[in-house]
């Protein structure tokens, strides 16, 4: 009987082992591909270009404290660790930190520099004086791209977390974390106890490891048979992983804080969320506040309750000087310190949402959403803060100030965007007159009749073949009708005035319609629209005679593509926003190098640009002069659609090309003109950013005449007399006259007088 | 009338001796410059020594040399990178985009090859520099 009931009880317990032992294969399968993967979905991290440092390099006091500000570097009156400066007068002490993206390693390193007019005139490592060529601050992260989960973090080794921090986890939330075996069964009875003396819960009993457990697997559910498994589980996780490899992941997961629906999640996140540094730059009061938070990130929360978080991290404060870590001198410094967190949290929205979705569009061709959002892609931009921020400082004050001029009504709308001349690299994007807000990109999205701005396409065609045109050709301003089906299309100047015969030159400055559609007519569409094309525009065109005044709808990105062709002597270089794409190791997955691609010859284009440049010396932007410093030239076209709905300029410096809009986006009439509404906002853009004049260098298939604009001829002989003006080598030429002052502008008086009257002796002649 | 006119300008020519045929030939304008007092719209750069080429800034002579140096090694994605960077300090540096041309024609794009050459002697007058463009150019066809 004895056997029997002894078989049954061996029966019974083997047939009850299997169960659990199944269950105990399953959670301990659960745990190695959970933690052997340890691959959280990190957010794609998107990169401003680094600023570079070299002596002669334009820059400002402002400008270089606004990229420090971006940068968060702490200004200091003793300059000791990374991400801290200081500076007196235009002498600046910075600790940069380190460096180290796309084949670019600097370690961190005290620099001096000094800035004298508004350059950096010295440039030397702050150490040993040595003077340096060239060094690079680290680039700006403004921006990431989330997971469905919204949970921000930044994965760091271990070795990178400092010490200080991990020995005051260690005291504060598991002491005996190195010696337990992933539970500390009298650790929760003691707990048990205690807690059911106070009523309410007053000590925890979970281990480290526990707490991972929970925070990786399970929820907050507070049952028995979910502790029971969190117990289960960290034996295994113990038996399987290295104690370091634990606390690694624990740093790496740990919640922290919450901002809208992003998750703040390890302590090195963390550090960037409170106090906008690296967890290597923190203070002891800091890191004392962060281990604190672990124990309920949104009830210590410093932002919100800030008495309450500094109490805890007090008594941290105090723990570690008990154990050691602090000396008591420094702890009762410490506990007097504010906590130092920045006052606004980072949404993790971008500031800049208009680059950010130049950049997702790029993106979104090579990668998926998915990639995206959870691969930990780093990507570096073209993206540049200092004229972003200018750029959008500029649409608000003029669009205020045009309003408040022009008495109009409130809502007035407007786009800007600008790119390097020669690389086609985007640098700004201003999405509307509210930057922050993320809501109609209309630099990118936005379709508007782009109105004369479309004018250079016609000339530039017109100027492709040299030997039938030159800028002296003339071409009728008289009135001119248009067949178009039934009806006739008679353009009109926007003076409504005609005026004659007129150079393409004066036709261009002074934007006439009336000339650019007869022009136009005989050039065709097509050839139009295929400069167009060229130009990079790869829009659809329609083919009608109104497309030589600009009823194409383009958005302006389009139009600074056309504009970067132009300005580059007819060298297109597509337009970037991406230098590079690497992993979440940072190694690169793909590059988007410079490209270039020679689509209109250089001598037509120098003539184009020459005469863009007239329209803002001497045309319909004139006004321009006013606006720019008075060694800033450049070129540029102004463009104002029907019923003054839309205002348009484009145009170019010596080192940048861009493109501003100004209107109202229920398309109703904004009562400006380009050059009295968006040619504002370009030049007050442009002046405050650091840019180089525009030279025109002629081309080799480019012979400079000395001409007279009046008369529309040249100047015989080797007189140098009147304005150089460009023409294709082999071409067309005007006429000749013969030099008013003698060659060379020497001429006697006698000599002058008989030339004169020859001159007007030919007219009758001819 | 006409004939009366026709001797007036038989006299003014008799005065102006042979300079007449000259007069009435416009001459392109030379591209070294012959005085200071040039009218400023256009930049006529200096012819520099034939065969040898200079960069001013020396940042970008450190990122041109690091790009050599780089080419010589095989390194073409970086040295790709370098000269990139360098072209962000100083874009209209001839040299460094003909090292770029350089580098595409080594790594077999050959019409970047072109363009970047084209590029390169559009900024420059520097024979040395215009020979080696032409050469890319030659070899990239």
């Amino acid at each position: 009987m004895k056997k029997i009931v002894f078989s049954c009880l061996f029966l019974l317990l083997f047939v009850g082992a299997f169960p659990v032992y199944q269950y105990l294969q399953r959670v301990d399968q659960e745990i190695i591909t959970r933690f052997e993967g340890r691959r959280w979905k990190l957010p794609a991290r998107i990169y401003a270009r680094p600023l570079e440092l070299y002596l002669g390099k334009e820059l400002s006091k402002q400008q270089l404290d606004k990229e420090l500000s971006l940068l968060q570097y702490s200004s200091v009156q003793e300059v000791r660790k990374p991400g801290e400066y200081c500076s007196t007068g235009h002498v600046y002490t910075i600790y940069c930190r380190a460096v180290q993206h796309l084949g670019i390693e600097q370690s961190p390193t005290l620099i001096q520099l000094t800035l004298k007019q508004d350059k950096i005139s010295c440039l030397q490592e702050g150490k040993t004086q040595k003077p340096l060529s060239l060094f690079q601050l680290e680039p700006l992260l403004f921006a990431s791209i989330y997971p469905k989960d919204h949970e921000d973090r930044i994965v760091v080794r271990l070795q990178d977390i400092p010490i200080l921090l991990q020995q005051t986890l260690l005291l504060i939330e598991d002491k005996a974390f190195y010696k337990h075996r992933g539970v500390r069964p009298l650790a929760i009875v003691r707990a048990l106890f205690t807690n059911l003396r106070a009523g309410k819960t007053v000590q925890g009993g979970s281990t480290l490891t526990q707490q991972l457990v929970k925070n990786f697997f399970l929820s907050n559910e507070q049952t028995f048979a979910r502790k029971g498994k969190e117990a289960i589980m960290a034996i295994l996780l113990e038996l399987h992983y290295e104690k370091d490899e634990i606390l690694e992941v624990y740093c790496n997961e740990i919640f922290l804080g919450q901002s809208g629906k992003r998750a703040i999640h390890g302590f090195a996140m963390a550090s960037k969320f409170y106090f906008g540094r690296n967890i290597d730059e923190l203070s002891p009061d800091q890191l004392a506040l962060l281990v604190g938070l672990a124990k309920g990130a949104s009830f210590y929360n410093p932002r919100t309750h800030s008495k309450r978080a500094q109490k805890r991290r007090n008594v941290i404060l105090n723990e570690m000087e008990s154990a050691g870590l602090l000396a008591k001198e420094q702890t009762l410094r410490l506990k007097s310190e504010l906590l130092g967190v920045s006052v606004k949290a980072d949404s993790g929205i971008s500031r800049y949402p208009a680059f950010v979705h130049l950049v997702r569009q790029q993106l979104e061709r090579d990668y998926k959403e998915a990639d995206l959002q959870n691969e930990g892609l780093v990507v570096y931009t073209t993206f540049d803060p200092i004229v972003q921020e200018q750029a959008e400082a500029s649409m608000q004050h003029i669009l205020a100030g045009l309003e408040k001029e022009h008495h109009l009504e409130n809502g007035l709308q407007g786009a800007f965007v600008l790119c390097s001349v020669d690389q086609g690299e985007v640098l700004a994007v201003v999405g509307g007159r509210s930057p922050r807000q993320s809501g109609f990109n209309r630099a990118l999205d936005m379709r508007r009749p782009i109105g004369s701005i479309i004018k250079p396409a016609v000339y530039l065609e017109a100027l492709r073949h040299p030997h039938l045109y030159n800028l002296f050709t003339t071409v009728s301003d008289m009135p001119l009708s248009v067949s178009m089906g039934r009806s006739k299309w008679k353009p009109e100047n926007y003076d409504k005035h005609f005026h004659g015969s007129v150079t393409l030159y004066q036709a261009l400055i002074e934007s006439l319609n009336v000339a650019t559609v007869r022009l136009g007519l005989t050039l065709g569409v097509d050839g139009v629209a295929a400069t167009l094309t060229n130009l990079g525009v790869s829009e659809e065109i329609p083919r009608f005679p109104s497309l030589f005044l600009g009823s194409l709808e383009l958005p302006p990105i389009t139009i600074l593509q056309m504009y970067q062709t132009i300005a580059a002597g007819g060298y297109r270089a597509p337009l970037r926003a991406i230098v590079a794409v690497t992993d979440r190791d940072k190694h690169v997955l793909q590059r988007y190098p410079l490209t270039v691609k020679q689509v209109v010859a250089p001598g037509p284009v120098f003539c184009l640009k020459t005469a863009l440049k007239g329209v803002c010396d001497t045309g319909t932007g004139k006004r321009i002069r006013h606006l720019l410093p008075s060694n800033l030239g450049v070129a540029g076209k102004t463009g104002t659609t029907n019923n003054l709905r839309d205002s348009w300029f484009a145009g170019f410096s010596g080192s940048h090309v861009a493109v501003a809009w100004v209107g109202r986006d229920d398309n109703n009439p904004c009562k400006l003109t380009g050059s009295s509404g968006a040619m504002r906002v370009w030049a007050h853009a442009m002046a405050h950013i650091q840019n180089s004049t525009l030279v025109l260098q002629p081309p080799e298939s480019i012979d400079l005449y000395f001409s007279d604009f009046e008369s529309a001829k040249l100047y015989g002989g080797k007189c140098q007399q009147g304005t150089l003006v460009p023409f294709v080598r082999g071409g067309s030429l005007p006429p000749v006259i013969p030099c008013l002052q003698g060659e060379k502008g020497e001429g006697n008086g006698t000599e002058n007088r008989l030339q004169k009257g020859l001159q007007q002796l030919l007219r009758i002649v001819q | 009338m006409i004939r009366y006119l026709f001797c007036l300008v038989l006299c003014v020519l008799g005065m102006q001796g042979c300079g007449f045929g000259e007069r009435y030939r416009a001459t392109p304008y030379t591209m070294v410059p012959e005085s200071s007092a040039r009218p400023s719209a256009y930049d006529i750069p200096e012819e520099k020594t034939p065969g040898v080429v200079v960069i001013d800034n020396p940042a970008v002579q450190g990122l041109s040399d690091l790009a050599s140096r780089q080419i010589q090694n095989g390194m073409l994605g970086a040295a790709v990178q370098t000269l990139e960077r360098g072209l962000r300090i100083a874009p209209k540096e001839a040299v460094l985009w003909s090292q770029l041309a350089s580098v595409k024609l080594r790594q077999h794009q050959y019409e970047q090859a072109r363009s970047f050459a084209a590029k390169s002697s559009s900024l420059t007058h520097n024979t040395a520099l215009l020979h080696r463009n032409r050469v890319i150019v030659e070899s990239a066809q």
